[in-house]
């Protein structure tokens, strides 16, 4: 009876020990699968963190609100994930391995948004327009010139949420901002200005992508499964590979 | 369409006087007067700053020693490192501060000067009243009713510290599912000439801001019968100004938390500490970022840079972004759109 007793307690130490030696296992592996994003302008980086980690089993998440901060953190470690529009993550030296689409297209359409005057291609030039960064505050100007087909960059003035874009026209700090088309929608919906969109066609932004570590494999698996609703938010409805590690 | 801000108005029944507990009331109102950077004056504290690498490129901080000037200049930094440096150093007390600021920039010739809080813009104004020098140009940050301050300080800009009502508005518009049409405020009669252009701005936005006139030394009665006046006018919304004459601790006590307690309209503050998880006062907070500050007034010392720094005063800025915090009980009650729960920084109260 005794015999029997300690082997049982004995069995229970070794499968307590089994347990904490799994949850250790289990924890640096989590530790492992970093993901660093930049938060999109309609997103606060606190509730897009916590929606991410929601979202992606065994991934921990940083959000970070401005592009100089997600280029300072990558400077100091490399995460095994970074999340963050196409162009910036390109603007970071990375590859987009996983590009958001919505429908059949990877990218999102770019409105010049102004109050009360509608406003013309050619006068774009020589305005002020504000506009969320996306590249970092040197390479914006080239940026917008390429996105509003300009051969000179305007002059900018640059946020780091689509919310500050509206105190911008409320002040006339600028002659217009430019905007994604899901941000105008939800900008419009709270404000009473009156405004003029000018639609370039050619004025379209890659959508959110994600560039991986190759030696982080299966890290892949957890963005095709993310919740649809947690993609709406990003505005896209699936990822596709568009290349590099597997 | 802006209402006069001393129009008649209806009387209704005064507000009903519920006992508050003082300590929570001496709480808020203490959460109120460190709202600013509380400085406190002679206490120096070290800004670390770098080796200088532009040399002719230098923006100079003075400020005081307090927590949100050291993230105002870690941002500024960040933002200038590329063309400027930034170095920054505390001013003590009256006299020793106006010599320090005498030896900073006569010694270091900086082509701006970036001055913190209230007491380093008078601090400044003496100094400047005394000296031959060429000034540089000088931009006040994180000062309150700075409008008033900047005309007086030579070759200089601001930007403003107080959150615009019309963003604030707006905001709250966003988030809560109803309508911010008819906003009231209680403000005393020195600031009617602030409360007026707020009205011009909050105009473009269909908001109509409706005062109440209080005299310069209001007690507890003016501003409950203000209150009373305000909804008597039908407002959707109340606006808080960041006075402390009209948050003093008694006021918070007889008057303030027994209307927010009433829940009539969602009411808007300007410092989170009146957002409050157990207190519940305000609804809404909107307040300056501060590293998006520094990300303005780095804008600005580019702009000034690119025109080589011209000689002329350039008026006070609007902030632009803001930190909103949300009273979540109290945002429940008066209805939230839960997608814009994402916009909120700092939800007060969340499970």
């Amino acid at each position: 009876m005794k015999r029997g007793c300690r082997v049982a307690t004995g069995l229970g130490v070794l499968l307590v020990l089994a347990g904490l030696a799994c949850a250790a296992n289990l924890q640096a592996e989590r530790a492992k699968r970093t993901l660093y994003a930049l938060s999109p302008g309609s997103i606060r980086a606190r509730a897009f963190e916590r929606m991410l980690e929601d979202s992606l089993s065994n991934v921990d998440a940083k959000a970070f609100g401005r592009p100089r901060d997600l280029s300072n953190a990558l400077r100091r470690r490399k995460p095994q994930a970074v999340m963050a529009l196409a162009p910036t993550l390109e603007a970071n030296s990375l590859t987009p391995h996983l590009q958001g689409h919505l429908g059949e297209t990877a990218t999102e359409q770019y409105l010049v948004v102004s109050e009360g005057v509608p406003f013309t291609h050619a006068a774009l030039a020589n305005s002020t327009l504000g506009i969320v960064d996306v590249v970092g505050r040197q390479a914006m100007p080239s940026f917008v010139r390429r996105l509003l087909s300009l051969s000179e960059a305007p002059k900018l003035r640059q946020v780091t949420k689509n919310a500050d874009l509206l105190p911008l026209l409320h002040f006339r700090r600028v002659d217009a901002v430019v905007i994604s088309e899901s941000a105008f929608v939800e900008m419009r919906s709270h404000s009473r200005l009156d405004f003029k969109v000018l639609k370039l066609t050619s004025a379209r932004v890659r959508r959110m992508a994600v560039s991986l570590d190759k030696r982080a494999p299966g890290l892949e698996t957890p963005f095709h499964s993310m919740p649809i609703a947690a993609m709406r938010r990003l505005q896209i409805d699936r990822f596709v590979r568009t290349g590099g590690p597997r | 369409m802006t209402a006069p801000m001393t129009a008649p108005m209806t009387m209704r029944q005064p507000l009903k006087r519920r006992f508050v507990r003082a300590p929570a009331c001496a709480l808020l109102a203490m959460g109120l007067l460190s709202c600013g950077l509380g400085s406190t004056p002679g206490r120096e504290s070290s800004f670390d700053n770098p080796v200088r690498r532009h040399p002719g490129a230098l923006v100079q901080v003075l400020s005081p020693g307090a927590p949100e000037a050291h993230l105002l200049v870690r941002a500024l930094r960040a933002e200038l490192a590329d063309d400027f440096d930034v170095l920054a150093e505390s001013i003590g007390g009256a006299a020793e501060g106006i010599q320090r600021i005498e030896r900073l920039v006569a010694t270091r010739r900086p082509q701006a000067v970036i001055l913190i809080d209230n007491r380093t813009v008078h601090q400044y104004r003496r100094w400047m009243q005394t000296t031959d020098q060429a000034l540089p140009h000088a931009i006040i940050l994180m000062a309150s009713h700075v409008e008033d301050l900047q005309p007086r300080i030579v070759n200089s800009t601001a930007i403003a510290y107080e959150v615009p009502a019309i963003t604030s508005m707006v905001g709250m518009r966003q988030v809560l599912g109803r309508p911010v049409e008819r906003v009231g405020v209680v403000h005393r009669s020195r600031f009617s000439s602030f409360v007026r252009r707020q009205a011009e701005l909050a105009s473009r936005e269909e908001i109509e801001l409706i005062g109440f006139e209080t005299g310069d030394a209001p007690d507890p009665d003016a501003i409950a019968k203000g209150l009373d006046k305000l909804l008597g006018r039908r407002i959707d919304s109340l606006w808080v100004m960041n006075d402390n004459a009209l948050l003093s601790q008694e006021a918070l006590r007889r008057v303030w938390l027994p209307f927010a307690k009433r829940g009539m309209v969602p009411i808007v503050v300007g410092v989170p500490s009146l957002v409050h998880a157990t207190h519940h006062m305000g609804t809404f907070a909107a307040i300056p970022d501060t590293a998006d500050l520094a990300v303005q007034a780095a804008e600005l010392i580019y702009e000034l840079a690119e025109e080589g720094f011209p000689i002329g005063a350039g008026g006070t800025h609007e902030p632009i972004a803001t930190r909103v915090f949300l009273d979540v009980a109290m945002a429940t009650r008066f209805g939230v759109r839960p997608e814009a729960m994402e916009q909120v920084d700092v939800l007060v109260g969340k499970r």
